[in-house]
């Protein structure tokens, strides 16, 4: 008998990424648990050190590599504070702002975030990845899931518009939208009923091309293409319809689960999304200094003494505390997707200036001190000036 | 109360070439001081005559050094070494290593030992009698940037705002394990003379005054304030406080930040005493002689950003102030 390969015993605990898996790598990782914390360690240092033509490079690898090399998933890593700052370390240099790599983190951030549409629209906004189809394929897709295939449609229009690259790759997505919008085969609101064969796996239904060479081979949510033609399909449409007068309770966190879910890489779309939305508890203080949360007005207005009570006086102070639930809750989606941004995009206080590296010293995922920092970059010049030396000498 | 250098000031001839990374007073002598640097190399100055008197090779970039007594110096350096000078027969030894670089490096007399920290995560006790490898081994969880002997005690600073408080009679176990009450990087801690509490500041000009005591009415006492941070046309800087030294006499501190201002407070009263004229760089460590007729204030660039090739930071100076009780007495 063959011996087991290292990752047939851990399969469980591999998550699937969008681009496949690199099974060197993979082993790799699942064998020699106590290299990666030296790699590890050597990225940190690079991501601090590097002072060549392409510093994007070195984010760019370090989460390629994170991705591959932590396959049960980046939760301990703080994922969405690592693009973040990757992010914001990138915002001043517009050189990158059609980069794909750079486009390719903005575009995981939202895909983290419980609302991406404002990181798209705030993409937009500051021209970032306005060139890049592949921006524009992801917020059509956003907009197409949510049930509003118009705005998708529109969104890329504006892409065609842009003379958005790979333009071929723009005007496809376009066609088969506009083919899934004819067919009525996109997921509406006005057609619910069709949310059941959603996520079943059909055998025989189209695939969603990727901006990857290879396509994905999971028929399910967001890579099938359309309801086509296929004897699994045939049946789930005749249930939909006979069904159609049955009304179907729709969960909203699970369709909020579904749009982290297509930009989300490792992190599975439930943990993805439960970050993004306790970021409020991970994110540095300072941050609230700025913010103005309203006052819960009912919080504090419990009586001092005791008072009589009566049926009416209790159905009132019911309303009252559902009051102020509503708003907590609508505090709480406005500190989860703006705040994040305005992290992203300025300091901490319009008046007030660090006068250190912030983004070198917090930058990766874990802290570096000043002296961390120095001696990483005094390494790599030694090194450096060692390599000349060598090659003077000979 | 601040003024442009003084006649009761003097800088240093023949100062380290590279950043300074630590001054400190001889233990007993107000005559010896030393200095570590980037450069390599451990100094040690006669401030009396102002010269360098010996310089020694620690063949890497020295993050900390202290003086065991006048006539030997431990040194940590970021090649993970841990090394003592002989100032009489001029020798060097190798005492130990680390698993990274070593970060700090304190004498505890109480115990007559010397401690070492380590970006490896762990602490080394080391007996300065029999420099052979290290006497016992600590580990910190994080990553140590920084610790204070406190009599019997010592207060590790480490990464992710953590501070451990150990006892050097019970090493078994770490007796507290805190956060700190800075919400950024902890850059120095400090213990105070009477040995009831702590010092610490953090890279975000803020310095908090803490005590060693966990019942709540001590705790009670406890308090931060901001400082180091200058206004410019309405944008406030705030800079790192990198150093802290106290005066032994009167429990009063001084505070060096990367805006180049030396502070001295006085923590009981929560006053300033008084600041300094502006060093040409960053104040990289601070050090009382042990009368506290002196300071000295190392000023440094500490590479708190990165720096335009183009332009050069200013020297690497190391000044010797004499101060006198109206500068550092409580009023």
């Amino acid at each position: 008998m063959e011996p087991q390969p290292a990752w047939e015993a851990a399969k469980e605990n591999i998550q699937p990424l969008r681009r496949g898996r690199n099974i060197a790598s993979l082993t790799e990782a699942l064998q020699n648990p106590e290299i990666l914390e030296e790699k590890k360690r050597e990225f940190e240092e690079d991501l601090r050190a590097y002072d060549g033509e392409d510093p994007l490079h070195v984010w760019d690898s370090y989460l390629t590599w994170l991705e591959e090399h932590y396959p049960s998933g980046l939760h301990g890593l703080h994922l969405p504070q690592l693009l973040e700052n990757c992010i914001s370390t990138f915002i001043p240099d517009r050189k990158y702002d059609n980069d794909p790599r750079y486009v390719r983190v903005w575009l995981k951030f939202a895909g983290l975030q419980p609302y991406p549409e404002e990181v798209y629209k705030c993409m937009s906004a500051r021209g970032v990845g306005v060139r890049s189809s592949a921006f524009y394929i992801e917020w059509a897709e956003y907009h197409e899931l949510s049930g509003e295939s118009r705005r998708a449609q529109e969104i890329l229009e504006k892409g065609i518009a842009m003379l958005a690259e790979p333009h071929d790759q723009l005007k496809t997505a376009l066609k088969q939208l506009i083919l899934r919008i004819a067919q009525g085969s996109t997921r509406n609101f006005e057609a619910e009923s069709e949310d059941a064969p959603q996520d079943s796996r059909n055998a025989l239904s189209k695939l969603r091309p990727t901006g990857s060479i290879e396509a994905p081979n999971v028929r399910v949510g967001s890579n099938r293409l359309a309801l086509q033609p296929g004897a699994v399909q045939g049946l789930a449409s005749k249930s939909g319809l006979k069904n159609s007068k049955m009304a179907i309770y729709i969960d909203e966190n699970a369709s909020s689960g579904l749009f982290s879910g297509m930009g989300s890489l490792a992190g599975s779309s439930s943990t993805a999304h439960s970050i993004a939305s306790n970021k409020e508890n991970t994110k540095r203080a300072e941050k609230m200094a700025r913010q103005k949360i309203p006052q819960r007005l009912a919080a504090s207005e419990g009586p001092t003494f005791d008072v009589v009570q009566d049926a009416e006086s209790e159905s009132r102070n019911q309303n009252k505390s559902s009051t102020t639930i509503v708003g907590v809750l609508s505090t709480r989606k406005d500190s989860s997707t703006h705040m994040s941004l305005s992290n992203v995009l300025e300091g901490p206080n319009i008046n007030e200036k660090r006068m250190y590296d912030f983004l070198k010293v917090y930058g990766g995922t874990c802290e570096f001190q000043f002296e961390e920092i120095r001696f990483a970059k005094y390494k790599r010049k030694m090194a450096a000036s060692g390599d000349a030396t060598h090659t003077t000498h000979t | 109360m601040s003024g442009e250098p003084t006649q009761n000031e003097i800088a240093l001839q023949d100062c380290p070439t590279d950043g300074i990374s630590a001054v400190k007073f001889s233990n007993s002598s107000n005559q010896y001081l030393l200095a570590s640097s980037w450069d390599e190399y451990v100094r040690v100055y006669d401030v009396q005559q102002d010269r360098c008197k010996h310089k020694f090779d620690h063949t890497s970039p020295v993050l900390d050094a202290c003086f065991y007594n006048t006539t030997h110096i431990w040194s940590g350096g970021a090649d993970k070494t841990v090394r003592l000078f002989d100032l009489h027969s001029g020798a060097d030894l190798r005492a130990g290593t680390h698993d990274d670089a070593v970060r700090c490096v304190e004498y505890i007399p109480d115990v007559n030992q010397i401690v070492t920290g380590s970006w490896d995560g762990n602490i080394k006790l080391w007996d300065p009698r029999r420099p052979v490898g290290a006497v016992s081994t600590h580990a910190q969880d994080n990553k140590v940037y920084t610790l204070a002997v406190c009599g019997e005690r010592l207060i590790v600073g480490t990464a992710n705002r953590k501070i451990l408080i150990w006892d050097l009679r019970n090493m078994a176990y770490v007796q507290q394990k805190r956060d700190s009450s800075l919400k950024f990087q902890t850059r120095a801690i400090r213990a105070f003379p009477d040995l009831t509490g702590y010092v610490l500041s953090s890279i975000e000009g803020r310095v908090a005054v803490e005590y060693l005591d966990p019942s709540p009415d001590v705790q009670k006492k406890k308090y931060a304030f901001k400082c180091h941070r200058t206004k410019e046309n309405g944008i406030e800087n705030i800079y790192p406080v990198n150093a802290i030294a106290f005066h032994s006499k009167y429990g009063t501190f001084a505070t060096g930040g990367s805006d180049g201002f030396v502070n001295i407070w006085d923590g009981n009263n929560k006053k300033r005493l008084c600041q300094f004229h502006k060093f040409p760089s960053s104040i990289a460590s601070l050090s009382f002689s042990p009368d506290g007729s002196m300071l000295a204030i190392a000023s440094s660039f500490q590479h708190e950003y990165t720096l335009d090739p183009n332009v050069e930071p200013p020297p690497d100076q190391i000044f010797i102030r004499h101060v006198t009780d109206q500068e550092t007495r409580p009023k």
